[in-house]
């Protein structure tokens, strides 16, 4: 199996602070991996650094076997990664549609000539994610679960090869949870790779292949979810006993 | 030279710094960036001249001038605050627009009552002292020492008061501040006075130092901000690192090259800056 | 459908041309010389929104342009002896030339870094143009060169044209993609960038065609008048003419700074027999203040919405 993604000891400080400590982890293709750690292990700030939103201090990541180290952001969303933010950032007085339609939009001056994104691609992206309902309406008409599902559709949108999803089920409900989880399996099988961070452990073991426990920015654990959370020192980091 | 750019540079860095220091905390409550600063100072150096002389009749004592015009300062940035730029909070945007208009707005209306032609006020002191051979107005070391003694209660007050710590509390974290019984909204109010007040300081020392005129709020603004920008938003520190390379930068041009370019190098700095800091010497990412 | 929309659209630009170019038949030629002011400011605002409008970059530096085009056209013929219709071109290079290459570093900043230098830039500017007085004339500025027509008429269709073709390519640039995405930047543009597209390409383009608009605006203005001095390039009564009239018109719309601009040039005119000299001003930048306060997204969004409730 191909690695879609592989950090190489990547560190990131804030001041005093550690938040991503020489971290080693990959995910091969076609593999969902799970994030998880207590609240401030650094989940976050990992997909951030994926992203190029932060650069790592040292360390290097690797993309389908390219160090993409010195891409800029939009640059690794052209080459085939994607993320939700935990918080929905929708733009606001764009609907739905069009929310989803600005990851089709050419980059730089080819904008002006072409509209970017064909209705019916935008659709299947919808009816895929649940939204169709919402298309023609405004972010703040929608409930939270459907904010989440409108961040994985503009991932979608972008046709990645990895997906990073911060957050994938809180605020849902028990169907929608089941519909995301059943959409990411399709995915996978089309060739897509996920890293997801959430805090339902029930509804991750449905769909993650391995997980990755990380604390204090460093990585604790690494395994078939089942095994892991047996773990002494997992649970003492996840529960603070 | 030598001796004169050193005191010019002293005493402008101090009185830049005073300007300043109302910006970062402003800011650090509020996260807009208030343009009427230069308005405030501008309006208290035409209010300071016309009460201490205005005419046959106001000719205040210089004490009663000053407190009253401090007094007005806090009381115009408090309705500046109350009046629109609370209703633009969420929008640094239109807070930037709209207290630039109003700057604009104070200016004409200046213009209109007192015309447009500089006039000239007395130093609040006069006569000179030497020190170790050089000549400098006395005017100039009180400005220098006033200026230096606010800025050392404002940070000793910043530091260890109960409303010091609510200003700080606020600019951390609003809604945390609220949770421990800080109400925000009157934490700004307070600290626009504040900063009304701070900028009064030093359009009384500005116009005591040379004349007053209704252009003379663009350069003290533009000049704090670099300041602020250089420090870094929010930062006190690097504030008063910045204020003393801008205020001597400022003083070294303008001795000894031309006086029409004091801000140019100040800018040309800014620019440096920026392009390799991108939030300032001391801004955090 | 978009056929007929784009039909529609194409013959309320026409309406509104036509409907001005009959002005000249109906009003006092001292009028026509307002109209004329108002049409270079309508110039200026569109430019300024094609960038700050639409990105929410506000840039205070827009004397900038005006200024390094302006200067750079008159100088060439001062000193150079060049033609008009070579410094003109050549003026409306430097501005995009120039304007790119200042701001260029400047684009990575955000909020008010960017503002607070644009204005700095401006300033800085203006007191290299004053002290380099044996060049640029100092305060007292240059004059006596070539103007492009003469006489209120010509000018007034020449201003007419030029307001037009600027006014519908920026408008035509808003419509499309490119505009879409510009309008996003002043959303949320990390939400741009995660979008697989690059912000900084997007400002640096907005800001060339800025530059170009403001450029073009510049040199017919400065060929307008005849005489150049920092007071008719660099004043921030300017730039506050700029600002007001893409608020209260409308920020990220073009058509509402065009609007914007024959309504501050109204009120000004108007208030000109009520409130003698600095009180005019203070009395119409008030009105600016307490419209953008009260319509912060400005009379063009207001008018759309009064349309859309009638429908």
């Amino acid at each position: 199996m191909a690695k879609v993604i592989e950090t190489r000891g990547i560190s990131k400080r804030f001041g005093g602070i550690t938040a991503v400590n020489s971290l080693d982890f990959h995910v091969e293709e076609k593999e969902i991996v799970g994030l998880i750690g207590p609240n401030g292990a650094g989940k976050t700030t990992v997909f951030n650094l994926i992203m190029g939103v932060l650069r790592q201090d040292s360390g290097d990541i690797i993309f389908n076997g390219t160090n993409i180290n010195n891409y800029p952001t939009h640059k690794r969303v052209k080459i085939g990664i994607a993320r939700t933010y935990q918080i929905p950032k929708p733009l606001k007085e764009w609907t739905i549609f069009e929310n989803i339609r600005i990851s089709m939009i050419p980059d730089g001056i080819k904008s002006i000539r072409r509209i970017g994104g064909r209705e019916e691609d935008i659709r299947r992206i919808a009816k895929e994610t649940g939204l169709t309902e919402y298309l023609e309406k405004y972010p703040d008409e929608l409930p939270i679960g459907a904010l989440r599902r409108l961040e994985l559709a503009r991932a979608l949108a972008n046709d990645p090869k990895l997906i990073l999803i911060d957050e994938a089920f809180a605020g849902m409900t028990k169907e929608e949870i089941d519909v995301i989880s059943e959409l990411l399996k399709k995915k996978r099988k089309e060739g897509m790779s996920f890293i997801i961070i959430d805090h339902n452990l029930e509804a991750l073991a449905n769909i993650v292949d391995r997980v990755i426990v990380i604390h204090l920015g460093r990585k604790l654990a690494e395994g078939k979810l089942q095994e892991i959370i047996k773990k002494e020192d997992v649970k003492k980091a996840y529960l603070g006993e | 030279m030598i001796e004169e750019i050193l005191i010019v540079g002293l005493a402008t860095s101090a009185l830049y710094l005073v300007i300043a220091l109302g910006l970062v905390m402003v800011y650090s409550v509020g996260r807009v960036e208030d343009l009427s600063v230069g308005a405030y100072l501008m309006v208290a150096a035409y209010i300071y001249w016309f009460l201490a002389e205005g005419g046959p009749y106001l000719s205040l004592p210089k004490g009663a001038a000053i407190i009253i015009t401090i007094l007005i300062g806090s009381a115009i940035s408090i309705s500046v605050y109350r009046g629109f730029i609370r209703r633009l909070l969420d929008n640094p945007t239109a807070v930037f627009i709209s207290t630039l208009i109003f700057s604009l707005i104070v200016e004409n209306v200046l213009a209109g009552i007192f015309g447009e032609a500089p006039r000239s006020v007395h130093p609040l002191v006069y006569g000179s002292v030497t020190i170790g051979g050089i000549t400098i107005t006395l005017n100039i070391v009180i400005i220098l020492a006033i200026a230096w003694a606010i800025t050392i209660i404002l940070i000793t007050f910043i530091s260890k008061s109960y409303i010091g710590r609510a200003i700080r509390a606020v600019s951390i974290n609003p809604r945390g501040a609220m949770l421990v019984g800080i109400d925000p909204e009157k934490v700004r109010i307070l600290t626009w006075g504040l900063c009304g007040a701070l900028s009064a300081v030093a359009g009384i020392s500005l116009a005591t130092h040379t004349s007053i005129s209704t252009g003379m709020w663009i350069l003290p603004l533009i000049l704090a901000f670099i300041i602020v920008m250089i420090g870094g938003l929010g930062s006190i520190g690097g504030a008063i690192l910045s204020a003393h390379i801008i205020g001597f930068v400022g003083a070294f041009t303008m001795v000894m090259i031309d006086e029409r370019l004091r801000g140019v190098f100040g800018l040309l700095l800014l620019l440096v800056i920026l392009i390799f800091r991108r939030r300032g010497l001391f801004g955090r990412e | 459908m978009r056929e007929t929309a784009l039909k529609k659209i194409a013959l309320r630009w026409i309406i509104a041309f036509a409907v001005m170019s009959l002005l000249p038949f109906f009003v006092p030629h001292g009028w026509l010389r307002v109209l004329i002011i108002a049409n270079f400011l309508a110039i200026f605002a569109m430019s300024w929104d094609i960038m700050s409008g639409y990105t929410g970059y506000i840039s205070f530096g827009h004397n900038f342009l005006l200024g390094i085009s302006a200067y750079a056209s008159v100088l060439l013929i001062h000193h150079f002896d060049v033609p008009l219709y070579l410094s003109m071109p050549i003026g409306v290079l430097i501005a995009a030339v120039g304007g790119v290459g200042f701001v260029l570093p400047t684009l990575r900043v955000r909020g008010p870094y960017f503002t607070l230098f644009t204005l700095g830039l401006f300033i800085l500017f203006e007191r290299i143009m004053i002290t380099l007085g044996p060049i640029t004339g100092g305060t007292r500025g240059l004059f006596g060169f070539p103007t492009v027509l003469k006489g209120a008429v010509p000018n007034f269709y020449l201003t007419l044209v030029l307001v037009f073709a600027v006014a519908f390519a920026l408008w035509y640039l808003g419509q499309t993609d490119f505009g879409r995405v510009l309008n996003a930047i002043r959303l949320d543009e990390d939400v741009v960038e995660n979008s697989g597209l690059d912000t900084t390409r997007f400002k640096l383009l907005s800001f060339l065609m800025s530059s170009i608009a403001a450029g073009i605006g510049a040199v017919f203005f400065i060929h307008y008048l005849g005489a150049l001095c920092p007071r008719s390039v660099f004043a921030v009564f300017l730039l506050l003419n700029i600002i007001i009239a893409s608020v209260i018109g409308g920020m990220g719309t073009i058509i509402g700074p065009f609007m914007g601009a024959y309504i501050i040039t109204i009120i000004l005119e108007g208030l000109r027999a009520v409130a003698p000299g600095p009180w005019r001003i203070a009395t119409y930048a008030a009105i600016g203040l307490i419209i953008f306060i009260l319509r912060p997204r400005g009379i063009f969004f207001e008018i759309q919405r009064l349309f859309r409730r009638r429908r």
